[in-house]
């Protein structure tokens, strides 16, 4: 090579290849053990929130739909109140229709000799 | 395993010639976008074996990517009229960078590729000429006659007439 050849491939080693932009073909290692790291992270979060989630659930009903005290309930079935027998003065005279027919001899006072 | 033993060899590859290749597609595509897609494109589909190089892996490799390299240029003509710079310059020579990349591209393509990869992908004769195919005795006047020209189309760019 002559001395200007020489000479100018001197000046052109002043220039350099672009160095590779980060486009990653073969992770590193440092990557894998990060990308490991956070996925493992990520994960005891999203357990975390899914225990305290069911946790939450198992509580809930406790705390908002307290249950009657047993006291109050009656040990027998209650009756229903009876039918308010019919006064004299709004039923005469019983339907011929209803079953409760005795009823009316009761209220109605007999004549006396 | 065998998957691993792929990539594995792959890998070897890549740390062994991504700096060449991406220099020998600078200087086939013009473009260093075009030439680190082009790397990246042989490069992914050797790991997903869309190809498989057989006999010697460096001139195969080189080949390859001298085939995406067109390819891209093919399909993206367009955008590859526009180059960017794929030399970085000392301060102040930016300029010259530009001008030296527009007096590269004036000269044939087998001198090029050779005076891209002995300078700025640091391969010795040999390794040139392994990963092209030829002798190192024809590696090397394809430099010498190269550089000539180089010398004189970049003594022509505009800013060094003047200085």
């Amino acid at each position: 090579m002559n001395d200007q050849n020489e000479d100018f491939d001197n000046y052109l080693r002043q220039f350099r290849l672009r160095p590779a932009s980060m486009r990653v073909l073969f992770p590193r290692p440092a990557n894998r053990f990060r990308r490991w790291w956070i996925s493992g992270i990520t994960a005891a979060i999203a357990a975390a929130a899914v225990i305290a989630m069911i946790e939450t659930r198992t509580t809930i009903p406790a705390v908002e739909k307290p249950r009657p005290p047993a006291a109050s309930v009656p040990a027998t079935p209650s009756v229903s109140p009876p039918v308010a027998a019919p006064s004299p003065v709004r039923e005469p005279a019983p339907k011929p229709s209803r079953s409760r027919a005795p009823e009316p001899q009761t209220i109605v006072p007999q004549p006396q000799n | 395993m065998e998957r691993r033993l792929r990539r594995a060899q792959n890998e070897a590859l890549y740390e062994q010639h991504s700096r060449g290749l991406r220099a020998y597609a600078c200087s086939v595509a013009g473009s260093f976008a075009a030439a680190e897609d082009a790397v990246h494109v042989v490069f992914e589909r050797l790991l997903h074996g869309g190809i498989e190089i057989s006999g010697p892996p460096t001139p195969n490799l080189y080949r390859v990517v001298h085939n995406a390299a067109l390819n891209h240029i093919r399909s993206k003509r367009r955008e590859a009229e526009l180059t960017d710079t794929w030399l970085e310059s000392p301060v102040g020579m930016e300029q010259s960078a530009l001008e030296l990349q527009s007096a590269l591209a004036e000269l044939p393509q087998d001198q090029r590729e050779v005076i891209v990869l002995h300078i700025w992908a640091q391969m010795s004769f040999e390794e040139v000429a392994s990963a092209l195919e030829i002798s190192p005795n024809t590696a090397a006047s394809r430099y010498r006659y190269g550089l000539s020209k180089l010398r004189a189309q970049f003594a022509s760019q505009p800013s060094q007439r003047q200085s």
